[in-house]
């Protein structure tokens, strides 16, 4: 896949089209074009979907920031699985991301979304429902939550995180001991290998 | 006595094999199949079209196609001549026409392996190509039908590998050709109107459906053909069973007008003496267009065809090669290339060998036409661009003196990694693994396509007496976070297990996309047991109990060491006499000391040929200035660090800065020099 970005310079914007595979024939940059054209046209369609819901505002404040994190997730996966982006891709993909959403971010944070992407962040809490995220917390919780790498890791795991806060409702501060139990209990595993028994086991030993 | 003549039995399946591999030499990456069937077949096409001077009426393409609830790739092609020749009933009258070698008999060629009557403008005149549509085939198993522009015959052919080993076909003409063949398609496709062939492979390689779904056969076809589809219009489409795409010209050979930066060189002799010329040499610098690697260097095209690109870097090693690019074509029927064919091209149309005269004499005139369009360009070489390099190789050797200084000062560049605690390097752990005999073809892991890592494989140790199921994976990681498996095993480990896993040599393809990527191996216990890891884990069943091996190395690229300064050394003219080093922080990425490369005292440092002159300064006056910025941090965040520098602090007395300053910059002179 080749993907459009748009550089933002000092002198005005630069055009690239850039790909990890394809070289460019002009039916690859009009691709890139009808892609790009489709990326900023969903990109206002949740902008604009917010604003109506009063869920973000016109100065970049968001006011219900798990429903606008939520909205994103949502749409951002339904646009991947439309258009299939490899993962070497990827980086492009969100570089223009970035670009384009100018309500979703207060900064242009083109270079943090290497380390630190929430957009990715909210692709990741729409395996659930937005009723079930709003009972376990608010989004800087989802965000200390999914920056564990054994609940990415396996599935089971953040789904029992999940649950257990819905059944005993915590703070963002009082979650972290509990998060930080299951990080230290898991970290040196790779908890994929393991049957659910043995997990869940495992777990109830904490 | 006499003897009955015995005709000598082949193994098809071998010579199948053999060609193949001839092919996956050649091109180095994963889909080499679907890359080389695509050159073979559309050079095949081309040269059977009927307009050979505008290639009007032309078309060739590739198609999957479900034919009796069974997958086939379909190779078709219009405006060509369809397979003429003359008729054959039976072996005796096929070897005849073999026998005879003469032009137009394409049927029998077709049918046959080495046989060929190809002219030398031709592109592929060896015979071998067809070979591959049967390798490409997971049932060895090929059909075809072709529409004859001499006489209007219809003929289907059924070609396969039999049991006994052995490449065998039947043929079949006129009205019985044309019932097999609706008998064969099940009425799904319907005759040939107009003269073309089509070439049916059932049960296709998987490769090639997914190179065709994901659009890297476009790209490969649109790389190695983009000569036909500029000055021809030629039409070429992929039909991926749901929609057929026509390739276009990439962008990248569009014409231009001809300025510094794309130069045309044409009819040039390339060697004096002989008559050995180019019709065209184009080279093109694209500094800014982020050149995909595939058509970086120079495409050597012959027949309309790319066969082989030659890297800018590889004949001149300056700064910015790599963004050059080009083409040359050779003058049509006339002895370059009709010696660069016979001699040098290689049987698979993918490379030159470069050794062999005229391919040499071309190589050399490559590279002298490069360097002078890069010195045009001013990219290289200039006497400025000199002093330039040596002034850099100067700043960025004294940066690697003042290494050991920054480590001990704790000052880190925006690469910061971890700190080192002090001390002894951490004992072995009783369970382990280790990459003893990994080398890479660069001491700084640089490498390059085509070429490999050695022994890329980790040794498990277990020291225990005890003996314990584990998993070893070992795997590459690439800096966007893709994981490529090299590979994973279950063992039994003991005490007395010997074994590698990994690959003892790994070839680096273009598969693998240009940048930086880490060799790592972890090893993980598939039991419970009572034993304890060093740092207090307890080892049960998917523990991690090893995965401490991490090398990086960079593929197609220099690795980039100036992260890991504090800072940069930059030049800066200026006409303050008061200024000989200036310097400022540059946020994350550190400091930038600026040298006033005009002060009486630098500038003829500047110009010296020499750069360790100009580097011994620079380390002295870094050092210096490296204890100047630690003591500023240290004020600035209020830190402690060691007890001369926090009892300098504590002082607050002004006097005592330089002595200490001194001290300290003598001691480091002291051991630097000694």
């Amino acid at each position: 896949m080749v993907i459009k970005i748009t550089k933002k310079l000092n002198k005005g914007n630069k055009i690239e089209y850039k790909s990890s595979k394809f070289i460019l024939t002009p039916q690859d940059i009009k691709n890139a074009d009808t892609f790009d054209l489709e990326l900023s046209q969903t990109i206002k369609k949740i902008e604009a979907y917010l604003l109506k819901k009063k869920a973000l505002s016109r100065d970049k404040k968001k006011l219900d920031p798990l429903l606008v994190w939520y909205t994103v997730g949502l749409e951002i996966n339904e646009f991947i699985k439309k258009h299939k982006i490899e993962k070497d891709d990827e980086r492009f993909f969100w570089y223009q991301f970035y670009n384009l959403s100018t309500l979703l971010h207060k900064k242009n944070l083109a270079k943090v979304f290497i380390t630190r992407n929430d957009f990715k962040t909210a692709l990741l809490i729409t395996k659930f429902s937005l009723k079930t995220i709003r009972k376990v917390g608010p989004w800087t919780m989802w965000r200390d939550i999914l920056l564990y790498k054994v609940l990415l890791n396996d599935e089971r795991l953040l789904k029992y995180v999940v649950d257990y806060l819905i059944k005993k409702p915590k703070t963002v501060h009082g979650s972290r001991p509990f998060l930080k139990a299951i990080n230290e209990r898991f970290k040196r595993m790779e908890t994929t290998l393991l049957p659910d028994k043995i997990l869940f086991k495992k777990i109830k030993e904490i | 006595m006499s003897s009955p003549i015995f005709r000598q039995a082949r193994n098809d399946d071998k010579n199948l094999e053999a060609i193949a591999d001839g092919y996956k030499t050649k091109i180095d990456h994963e889909h080499w199949l679907v890359d080389g069937l695509q050159k073979d077949a559309i050079q095949n096409s081309w040269d059977a079209r009927i307009d050979k001077k505008r290639g009007l009426g032309w078309e060739c393409g590739f198609g999957l196609l479900n034919i009796n609830n069974e997958k086939v790739l379909c190779i078709k092609d219009s405006g060509t001549t369809g397979l003429n020749g003359t008729k054959f009933y039976s072996e005796l009258e096929m070897g005849k026409i073999l026998i005879r070698n003469e032009k137009g008999e394409d049927l029998a060629y077709f049918l046959n392996s080495d046989w060929s009557a190809k002219s030398i403008e031709e592109g592929g005149n060896r015979g071998r190509g067809k070979f591959l549509f049967l390798y490409a085939s997971r049932n060895k198993r090929i059909f075809f039908d072709s529409f004859r522009s001499t006489d209007k015959e219809y003929l289907f052919g059924d070609v396969y590998l039999d049991s006994d080993k052995q490449i065998k076909f039947k043929i079949y003409y006129g009205e019985e050709a044309k019932n097999v063949f609706k008998n064969f398609i099940d009425g799904k496709q319907t005759l040939l109107s107009s003269p073309g062939t089509r070439i049916f492979i059932t049960n296709p390689n998987p490769l090639i459906e997914q190179s065709i779904q994901t659009g890297e056969l476009f790209s490969y076809i649109s790389y190695s053909r983009w000569e036909i589809l500029k000055k021809y219009h030629a039409k070429i489409f992929v039909y991926d069973g749901k929609e057929k795409k026509y390739i276009s010209l990439p962008v990248w050979y569009e014409d231009k007008e001809e300025d510094e930066n794309n130069k045309k060189y044409e009819l040039e002799i390339i060697k004096s003496g002989t008559d050995y010329k180019i019709k065209r040499l184009v080279l093109r610098y694209s500094p800014n267009l982020d050149l995909p690697e595939t058509i970086r260097g120079i495409a050597i095209q012959r027949g309309g065809m790319t066969i082989e690109r030659v890297k800018a870097d590889e004949l001149v090693h300056e700064e910015g090669m790599t963004d050059i690019y080009g083409w040359l074509e050779m003058e049509e029927k006339k002895s370059l290339e009709n010696e660069m064919k016979n001699n040098c091209e290689g049987p698979e149309h993918f490379n030159f060998s470069w050794t062999q005269k005229p391919a040499k004499y071309l190589r050399d005139y490559l590279r002298n036409r490069i360097r002078d369009f890069a010195k045009e360009l001013k990219i290289v070489s200039s006497e400025q661009a000199k002093r330039n390099k040596t002034q850099r190789s100067a700043e960025m050797e004294a940066l690697k003196s003042l290494l050991p200084l920054f480590k001990k000062l704790e000052l880190f560049g925006k690469h910061k990694g971890r700190t080192r605690k002090k001390g002894k390097r951490k004992e072995n752990e009783p369970l382990r693994l280790s990459s003893p005999d990994i080398i890479f073809p660069r001491d700084n892991r640089r490498i390059n396509y085509g070429e490999i890592i050695k022994n890329a494989y980790v040794v498990p140790i277990n020291d225990l007496d005890k003996s314990l199921m584990v998993l070893i994976k070992v795997f590459l990681l690439s800096k966007e976070g893709k994981e490529i498996l090299i590979e994973e095993k279950e063992i039994n480990l003991s005490k007395n297990t010997k074994i590698n896993i990994g690959n003892p040599s790994l070839m680096i393809t273009k598969d693998f996309k240009q940048g930086s990527y880490t060799f790592k191996a972890k090893m993980i216990s598939l039991e419970d047991t009572d034993l304890v890891l060093s740092d207090g884990t307890k080892i049960e069943q998917s523990t991690k109990i090893y995965e401490r091996i991490n090398l990086k190395f960079y593929i197609e690229t220099e690795p980039d060491e100036s992260g890991k300064f504090p800072f940069d050394f930059q030049p800066k003219p200026s006409e303050n006499k008061q200024l000989l080093f200036d310097w400022e922080s540059d946020g994350d990425n550190g400091y930038i000391v600026y040298y006033n490369s005009i002060h009486p005292k630098i500038k003829p440092l500047l110009l010296e040929e020499n750069p360790d002159i100009l580097k011994k300064y620079l380390i002295e006056q870094g050092a210096l200035i490296a204890y100047q910025i630690k003591l500023e941090e240290l004020v600035a965040d209020n830190n402690n660090y060691d007890k001369d520098f926090n009892s300098l602090i504590k002082a607050k007395d002004l006097t005592k800065v330089l002595p200490f300053l001194i001290k300290k910059f003598s001691e480091f002179i002291w051991d630097l020099n000694n």
